[in-house]
C-alpha cells in the first residue's frame, strides 16, 4: 500500500485571490478519498490543476513516483488520471456509444489509425460494450446525449472517464443536481465499481455528507484553499474546526 | 436490423448517382458537360471547406487562399518548370500540404472569432500580394498555359477533349470524396469530430487537440487546393483575383445550403447553386445574387442543416 499520488506544497493564485494555499495531499494505492469543503474552498481548482488545465503558482504533483506538474491535459490523461466534471461536459450531438468509444479508442492507444474504420476495432468495441453494461446504459447505446435525462448524462460522465482506462479516477461531484433516488443509485454504482476493483483509486469531491460517509475511508477538508483536516471519517467528524465550518457556517446543505 | 437497411439504401443511392454521372455525358451536349465539370470542381472545393467547418467546427473564411495556391501550383509548374501533368499535380499537392501545414500551425491556436478574422486577413494579404507580383502571377490579367496531355503508359489523352476532361475530373472528385469519407470513418477522423463537439473534454480524454486541428486544417486546405488545380486544368488560365474573398464566401454558401458535416452536401450545394447561377445568368445577369440570397434565407429558416439535413429528417419521418 504505497503512495500512488501526492501533492506537495501546491499554491494557486488568481491575481490577488489565493485559491489554494500550500496544499499537501496523499492518496495511497487502493484508496477512495473524499475532498470536502464549503463552496469556493478550492476543490474544483485542485482538480483543474491536477489535470493540467491551469498551471500551479508553486508546488509539485507526483503520480507513481513521476512528476506530472507541468504536463499538458492530454498527457496527464494518458498517464492514467481521468476525471469527470461537476458541470456535465459531453459530446452532445453524438450517441452514448460514440461518446464512450471516443474515450476508449484513445484510452487504449488505438486512435492514430487512418486505414481502419472506427467500428472495425474489435477490442475497442468490446470494451465499449463492457462499459455500457457496467454503467447500465446498454439500452441507451444509440441515443443522442442531448436527448438523455440529467441522471443518465451523469452516469455517462463516469462511463466516459472509465473509457480512458485510468489508474486514478477524479470524480467532481458526481451527484450534482440529482434527485434523492438518482443520488442513491449513483452512490451504489460507485461503491460497486470500487469494491469490484474496476477502478482501484478514486478521489471524489462531494457536498453530500451522506454520500461521502457511505463511500470514503478518508477525507480531506479544504477551507479557503487550506487543508484544515486530513484523516479517517471518524477523525474528521470529531474535529472541532470541521464541525465549526460545517455546522456554524450553515453551508452543509449547499449544492453547487 | 434497421441500421442495416439504412446502410443498404445509402449504398444504392450513391451507386445510382455514380452510374448516372458515368453514363450521363453520352446524352449531353458540350455545354452541359462543361457545366457538370464546373459543378464537380466547385463541389470538391466546397468539400474542402466542409472538412474544416462541418467536421472540425472552425469557420475558415479564407478558403480561396488554398484554391488559389492550387491553381497557381499547376499553372506555374507547367509554365515555368515545363512539368508534365503528373509532376505538376504532385508539385501542386505538395505545395498545398506545406502551405496548409505552416498556415495551420499558426492559425489553429486561435479559436472562434479570432480564427475567422485571421483567415480573412491572410486571404486578403495573399490577394494583394498576388495582384502586385505581376512578374510571377500575371496580376489581374493572369497567366495562360498550355494544358499538358494526360499520359497513362502508352496512351496519351488530350485533356482539352471535353469527354476526357469530364472523366478525369469525375475520377479525381470521386477518389478524393472516398478518401475523405474513409478518413472520417477512421478512429482519427472520429477524434476530429470530438474536437468539434467539445474540445475541452476531448483534451481531457487524452486527445492532442492541437494536432487534430492541424491535421484537419491541412486536409481541408489540400482538398481545396486539388480543386484549384483541377480548375486551372479545366480553363487553362489563372489570375490573381482567384484569391479574392468572394470565392471564400461561395464555399460557405455552397456548404451551408448543401448541409455542413455531410461531405455529399458540399457537392449537392455547389451543384445546385452553380447550375442555378448559370441558368439565371443566361436569362438575366443582375437577378442572380437576389435569387441566391433568397435561397440562402429560405434554407437557413426552413432547413438549418441544409438540404442533406432536410433529406435525413424526411427519411426519419417516413420510416
Amino acid at each position: 500500500m504505497g503512495v500512488i499520488f501526492n501533492i506537495e506544497g501546491l499554491t494557486k493564485k488568481f491575481g490577488g485571490l489565493v485559491a489554494l494555499d500550500n496544499v499537501n495531499f496523499e492518496l495511497n494505492e487502493g484508496e477512495l478519498k473524499a475532498v470536502i469543503g464549503p463552496n469556493g474552498a478550492g476543490k474544483t481548482t485542485l482538480f483543474n490543476i491536477i489535470t493540467g488545465i491551469y498551471p500551479p503558482t508553486s508546488g509539485k504533483i507526483y503520480f507513481m513516483n513521476e512528476e506530472i506538474t507541468n504536463l499538458k491535459p492530454y498527457e496527464i490523461c494518458r498517464k492514467g488520471i481521468a476525471r469527470t466534471y461537476q458541470i456535465t461536459s459531453l459530446f452532445q450531438n453524438l450517441t452514448v456509444q460514440e461518446n464512450i468509444r471516443l474515450a476508449v479508442q484513445v484510452g487504449y492507444g488505438k486512435h492514430i489509425n487512418f486505414f481502419k474504420k472506427a467500428l472495425e476495432l474489435k477490442e475497442v468495441i468490446n470494451k465499449v460494450e463492457e462499459i455500457l453494461e457496467l454503467m447500465d446504459l446498454e439500452d441507451k447505446a444509440n441515443v443522442a446525449v442531448s436527448n438523455m435525462s440529467h441522471g443518465d448524462q451523469r452516469l455517462l460522465e463516469v462511463a466516459i472517464a472509465l473509457g480512458s482506462n485510468p489508474k486514478i479516477l477524479l470524480l467532481d461531484e458526481p451527484t450534482a443536481g440529482m434527485s434523492i433516488k438518482e443520488t442513491k443509485d449513483m452512490t451504489n454504482k460507485l461503491k460497486e465499481l470500487f469494491s469490484t476493483g474496476k477502478i482501484k483509486n478514486i478521489i471524489i469531491i462531494e457536498h453530500d455528507m451522506e454520500v461521502v460517509t457511505e463511500l470514503a475511508e478518508k477525507i480531506c477538508v479544504l477551507n479557503y484553499g487550506k487543508v484544515i483536516k486530513d484523516g479517517t471519517v471518524e477523525e474528521v467528524k470529531n474535529d472541532p474546526l470541521v464541525q465549526e465550518i460545517y455546522l456554524k457556517g450553515g453551508r452543509q446543505d449547499a449544492k453547487g | 436490423m434497421a441500421s442495416f437497411y439504412k446502410k443498404r439504401n445509402n449504398l444504392i443511392f450513391f451507386s445510382i448517382i455514380f452510374l448516372a454521372l458515368i453514363i450521363l455525358p453520352n446524352f449531353l451536349g458540350y455545354y452541359q458537360r462543361y457545366i457538370i465539370i464546373e459543378m464537380l470542381i466547385w463541389g470538391l472545393y466546397a468539400l474542402g471547406f466542409d472538412i474544416i467547418l462541418g467536421y472540425t467546427g472552425l469557420l475558415n473564411f479564407g478558403m480561396s487562399s488554398f484554391f488559389g495556391i492550387g491553381t497557381y501550383g499547376i499553372t506555374l509548374s507547367v509554365l515555368r518548370l515545363h512539368a508534365n501533368l503528373w509532376l505538376a499535380i504532385a508539385i501542386t499537392i505538395l505545395a498545398c500540404i506545406i502551405f496548409s501545414l505552416v498556415y495551420g500551425f499558426l492559425v489553429t491556436r486561435f479559436c472562434s472569432h479570432y480564427f475567422v478574422v485571421f483567415t480573412i486577413v491572410v486571404s486578403m494579404i495573399l490577394f494583394f500580394v498576388a495582384m502586385n507580383l505581376r512578374s510571377i502571377t500575371g496580376g489581374d490579367e493572369g497567366l495562360t498555359f498550355p494544358v499538358p496531355p494526360l499520359t497513362l503508359g502508352f496512351v496519351t489523352l488530350n485533356l482539352k477533349n471535353i469527354t476526357v476532361k469530364y472523366y478525369f475530373v469525375l475520377l479525381i472528385c470521386m477518389l478524393v470524396l472516398y478518401l475523405v469519407w474513409r478518413f472520417f470513418e477512421s478512429p482519427y477522423g472520429k477524434a476530429i469530430v470530438a474536437v468539434r463537439e467539445n474540445e475541452d473534454r476531448a483534451r481531457a480524454l487524452g486527445y492532442n487537440t492541437a494536432q487534430l486541428k492541424l491535421v484537419s486544417f491541412t486536409l481541408s486546405g489540400t482538398v481545396a487546393g486539388i480543386a484549384g488545380g483541377l480548375y486551372a486544368l479545366h480553363i487553362g488560365f489563372t489570375s490573381a483575383p482567384i484569391f479574392f474573398w468572394l470565392l471564400s464566401g461561395k464555399a460557405v454558401m455552397w456548404t451551408v445550403v448543401g448541409g455542413a458535416g455531410t461531405l455529399i452536401g458540399s457537392f449537392l450545394g455547389a451543384g445546385i447553386l452553380v447550375y442555378a447561377e448559370d441558368l439565371i445568368s443566361s436569362w438575366n445577369a443582375d437577378i442572380y445574387p437576389i435569387i441566391v440570397g433568397l435561397i440562402l434565407i429560405i434554407v437557413i429558416m426552413l432547413a438549418p442543416k441544409g438540404i442533406m439535413g432536410a433529406l435525413k429528417r424526411l427519411k426519419k419521418a417516413s420510416f
